[in-house]
């Protein structure tokens, strides 16, 4: 008897384990099918313009991952030279762009074109950015956007924005470009290296082009964008990182500097300067 | 005894493997709202996402639409933006204004081109939904997704 109880306690507890299994399959299932993805909803994600290159035949793979290693063993030396965990990096670059970004500030005034980036990470000891303060000036040093981070809580001061739960992030003192560059190799896209003068100085540049299915309109350009560039520069004599280009390549053949973005310095330092401090204070 | 320690591991597990997929980044995934009763007894929606298209190129999208069944109302939003952040500082935005029509549904895109950033990059579609059938219903917020 006890036997017979013990097999049919046995069945029913395997019976319900599948019918947990079904249900929840069917739970998640249904609420992805039936409310997520309905036919109209597909229809959207198809709108995607795309890349030509990406579906088109491979273009000299071995040479693109010749030139993404030496990409990786700049960036990563110059890393090395620049970044200290536990410390203080102050990053000071120059951003250009020809194209509307489209943010008018409090003041009524639309954001300009051309400013400098001032910021501040504190990079902990698993190499990750646990705080700082980031500060967009104008040509005459005017703080026109400010931010910082700290616990988990970012603060946009300026447009009085919070965003809670973001988590300690990589620093990308390379601004993202090396892993901008292995997406292209992985797309099969071909990477060009080219020996070029600018301001007295000769640089390496490693440039590679996306080319868009069709035209798009893109952000607030009236135009239509054909292909996408993305070049980096390398100081010759260093291998120091100089900056990063990206050039829209409109259907009728204009090129437009959509953003660029120059390193001006990097340090790091023990301790942030007061002033500094006393803004990451306001981070509640 | 055994069989019931195998069962609780077994549902502890399928439940966290649930659990851990809702909970990962919703990049390329609709935010969707519903309000029952749109217009009898139709749903009406309401949803915007965040995807990423390339290395260089990500989208914002906003939809709003009536199904189970699908009924024609007057639907739209009065504003849609969609923003890119770095390190908390907005970037880049693009606004676009009111768009109303009478049908089940009405969708669009705005296609960006990223920017390169030396910290954390947010994408963001925002907007007010705005559903008229037997009932108003306009919905309001913003959606965002680091975008790698």
């Amino acid at each position: 008897m006890n036997k017979k109880r013990k097999l049919i306690q046995g069945y029913s507890l395997w019976f319900l384990v599948g019918l947990t299994i079904l249900l929840l399959v069917i739970f998640q299932y249904s609420s992805i099918k039936a409310e997520k993805y309905p036919p109209v909803l597909r229809s959207v994600e198809e709108n995607v313009p795309g890349l030509e290159n990406a579906t088109g035949e491979t273009q000299k793979v071995g040479e693109s991952t010749e030139k993404v290693n030496d990409i990786e063993q700049m960036i990563n030396k110059w890393k090395e030279k620049n970044i200290r965990n536990e410390q203080w990096i102050h990053v000071v670059y120059l951003k250009t762009s020809d194209v509307d970004n489209g943010v008018i500030l409090p003041s009524g005034e639309p954001m300009p074109l051309a400013y400098v980036g001032n910021d501040w990470y504190y990079v902990n000891k698993d190499g990750l950015v646990e705080k700082g303060v980031f500060s967009m000036e104008d040509a005459e040093g005017n703080i026109f956007q400010q931010s910082a981070f700290q616990n988990n809580i970012m603060i946009n001061f300026t447009f009085a924005d919070r965003q809670e739960g973001i988590l300690p992030y990589p620093l990308s003192i390379d601004f993202g470009y090396m892993n901008q560059t292995k997406e292209a190799k992985n797309l099969g896209l071909e990477i060009r290296k080219l020996r070029e003068e600018q301001q007295g100085k000769l640089n390496i540049s490693y440039t590679y082009t996306e080319k868009l299915k069709t035209p798009t309109q893109m952000g607030n350009e009236k135009g239509l964008v054909d292909s996408i560039t993305i070049k980096g520069y390398f100081d010759e004599v260093t291998g120091d990182f100089v900056k990063v280009k990206t050039i829209w390549i409109m259907n009728n053949g204009i090129n437009i500097n959509f953003d660029t973005t120059e390193i001006v310095s990097i340090e790091y330092f023990p301790e942030a300067p007061n002033e500094i401090l006393t803004i990451l204070d306001g981070v509640k | 005894m055994k069989t019931k320690i195998l069962f609780i591991t077994i549902l502890v597990t399928v439940m966290l493997a649930f659990s851990y997929q809702s909970a990962s980044a919703t990049l390329g995934v609709w935010d969707i709202w519903a309000k029952a009763n749109i217009k009898g007894a139709s749903y009406g929606y309401a949803g915007k996402m965040v995807r990423k298209l390339s290395s260089v190129q990500w989208a914002g999208d906003i939809i709003s639409y009536t199904n189970y069944p699908p009924v024609a109302i007057t639907l739209g939003w009065t504003y849609f933006t969609t923003r890119e952040t770095c390190n908390g500082t907005i970037t880049q935005q693009v606004i676009k204004g009111p768009t109303s029509v009478y049908n089940t549904q009405i969708a669009t895109t705005t296609f960006m081109s990223t920017k390169s950033c030396s910290g954390t990059r947010y994408g963001y579609s925002i907007g007010k939904h705005e559903l008229k059938g037997s009932i108003t219903w306009t919905p309001e917020w913003s959606h965002g997704d680091p975008l790698p």
